[in-house]
């Protein structure tokens, strides 16, 4: 669906994208992540075509970006990270317009306005950041699009709204289409993504499932006094402070739980590493090392 | 989706053209209804500072040629200065606003947006010279003076297509900068054609008079088609067309590789 391979872009001596590859199959949900700067919006935008590559290549269906890629975009959607409309226009005016422009299914867009609780009689220069927004998600999504690119979507979004908006990603996979989405947000792309790549200073330093990066959370735990406590799932024993043990345990807490349950300490420490803890050790080392 | 494009654009500049139009045609109205109480002062000016004014071109004969050295520049320098404005913001405005990063995204041809501009654009150059050409004409009939309706029909038509080819100016001028870059920069081009146009027919020098045929302002002259014997200037007339042609084609170009994103 999307492909990329040792893409470049600089912007004048400054580097946007390094060498970037990844490859996006039909039917996922691909997320796309990094902190501000590290290329992500780069990367949209010369899927889109709105910014021209150094170098490299860049595909959507098998067709190179570039442009005036009109045929792509007949099947693609977009929301930017800042979404913005005519500002005298009301919602239904604004929705009205992109209709003329797409084959659009009304009671889909009748369910998105109703899901994400969009106001059509307001005016868009009465709207807030998270609500413009959401229009821009419903321009994305209103012609129900084989490929959707989203570039930070839920930014600005409250938690019930973007709960919902998640949802709507989910039902939109059903139906066939294949998601693109950029964000720095880790709960919304381990909830909704299948395989993620992790981009840092323009380059992708990782691309895996977040299945695969899943497994790999685990607990920390810390017992004072340091007993030695033998149960699967235990590594990485280290003593410190000669009295307090600390090791990482991948399994069961209940299991843990119970043989902790037979012996006496002063203090006990469980510390969660999660999926952005584990993100966190690659964009600081650049290898898994939490 | 054409006329959908189209409406959009509409929709985005009818109010200021609105602004300009009336503010415009209510200041040629204001200084043609003077006519009457302008010409008793002639009437009365003392028989040397007649001669005088002889030498800068003698007094009006008619409310056209009062009309040809009073307000007709007046109405050409800031309908240019509009037509600029009017082409630079039809591309600028969307871009600035940044509605053209999801507006480009869609299934839309870019020749659709370029040929919607160029639509506007003819359009309300259109309805700004006609609302212009009715408001000053109802002031002429006003003043009661004979008047060559023939000659005030064809300086408003050759008016009209000098500041259709200042929008196209405008329009290139869009394309050819930063998205960034400030609309005030298009009207560079009005002021400094303007000056070139009055060191032309200032000066005696040759050379320099030759700088009328760089200039619109100069097939468009309303001394020359209200007051003069009317020579049409071919020459001037000819190097802005082809150069508003070729400006068209290669501004399409810098428009499908438009980066308007920054």
């Amino acid at each position: 669906m999307i492909k990329v391979n040792n893409l470049k872009k600089y912007y004048g001596p400054n580097v946007g994208l390094e060498d970037a590859s990844l490859e996006v199959k039909q039917g996922e949900i691909f997320g796309f992540i990094g902190p501000n700067g590290a290329g992500k919006t780069t990367l949209i935008r010369i899927l889109l075509g709105l910014i021209e590559k150094t170098s490299g290549e860049a595909k959507i269906f098998d067709q190179d970006c570039m442009m005036d890629q009109f045929h792509i975009n007949q099947d693609v959607g977009y929301l930017p990270s800042e979404a913005n409309f005519f500002d005298n226009y009301k919602v239904k005016e604004v929705i009205h317009l992109y209709q003329s422009f797409k084959a659009v299914d009304s009671a889909f867009v009748a369910h998105i306005v109703e899901k994400l609780d969009i106001n059509l009689e307001k005016r868009i220069r009465e709207l807030s950041f998270g609500n413009k927004k959401k229009i821009g998600i419903l321009i994305a999504l209103m012609h129900t699009p084989k490929l959707l690119i989203l570039d930070e979507p839920t930014s600005g979004l409250d938690p019930l709204i973007q709960s919902r908006f998640l949802d709507l990603l989910l039902e939109l996979q059903k139906r066939g289409s294949t998601i693109f989405l950029s964000s720095h947000v880790l709960s919304e792309v381990q909830k909704v993504c299948n395989r993620v790549a992790l981009v840092k200073a323009g380059q992708i330093i990782l691309v895996d499932s977040v299945e695969n990066l899943s497994v790999k959370e685990h607990k920390i735990v810390r017992l004072t006094p340091a007993i030695d406590i033998d149960l699967k799932g235990i590594e990485n024993k280290k003593l410190l402070n000669g009295h307090t043990l600390q090791f990482e345990f991948h399994g069961n807490l209940n299991d843990l739980v119970k043989s902790l349950g037979a012996h006496e300490f002063n203090d006990i420490v469980i510390n969660d590493v999660s999926l952005e803890d584990i993100f966190l050790s690659y964009y600081e080392s650049g290898e898994l090392n939490v | 989706m054409f006329k959908a494009l189209i409406k959009m654009d509409i929709r985005k500049h009818y109010i200021s053209m609105l602004l300009w139009t009336i503010t415009l045609s209510l200041l040629m109205f204001l200084i043609v209804i003077l006519y009457p109480m302008i010409k008793d002062i002639y009437n009365n000016i003392p028989e040397a500072l007649l001669e005088i004014m002889e030498s800068f071109g003698g007094i009006p004969a008619d409310v056209l040629e009062y009309y040809a050295t009073e307000a007709g520049f007046l109405f050409q320098v800031f309908g240019a200065i509009y037509a600029v404005l009017l082409g630079y913001n039809l591309v600028s405005s969307v871009e600035k606003e940044k509605t053209a990063e999801v507006l480009y995204t869609q299934p839309i041809p870019r020749r659709y947006f370029y040929m919607s501009r160029f639509v506007v654009l003819v359009s309300f150059i259109f309805v700004f010279s006609l609302i212009n050409y009715f408001v000053v004409y109802i002031g002429f009939l006003l003043t009661a003076d004979t008047m060559n309706h023939g000659s005030y029909l064809l300086f408003s038509f050759l008016n009209f297509i000098m500041l259709l080819y200042m929008g196209f100016i405008g329009l290139f001028t869009a394309h050819a900068v930063s998205s960034q870059t400030k609309s005030m920069i298009s009207i560079v081009f009005p002021i400094v054609l303007y000056v070139v146009y009055i060191v032309a027919y200032a000066t005696n020098n040759e050379l320099l008079r030759a700088l009328r045929y760089i200039t619109p302002y100069t097939f468009a002259d309303p001394v020359e088609i209200l007051k003069t014997d009317f020579q049409f200037e071919w020459i001037s007339f000819s190097i802005y067309t082809v150069l508003v042609i070729g400006l068209t084609f290669i501004g399409y170009r810098l428009f499908k590789k438009r980066v308007t994103i920054t």
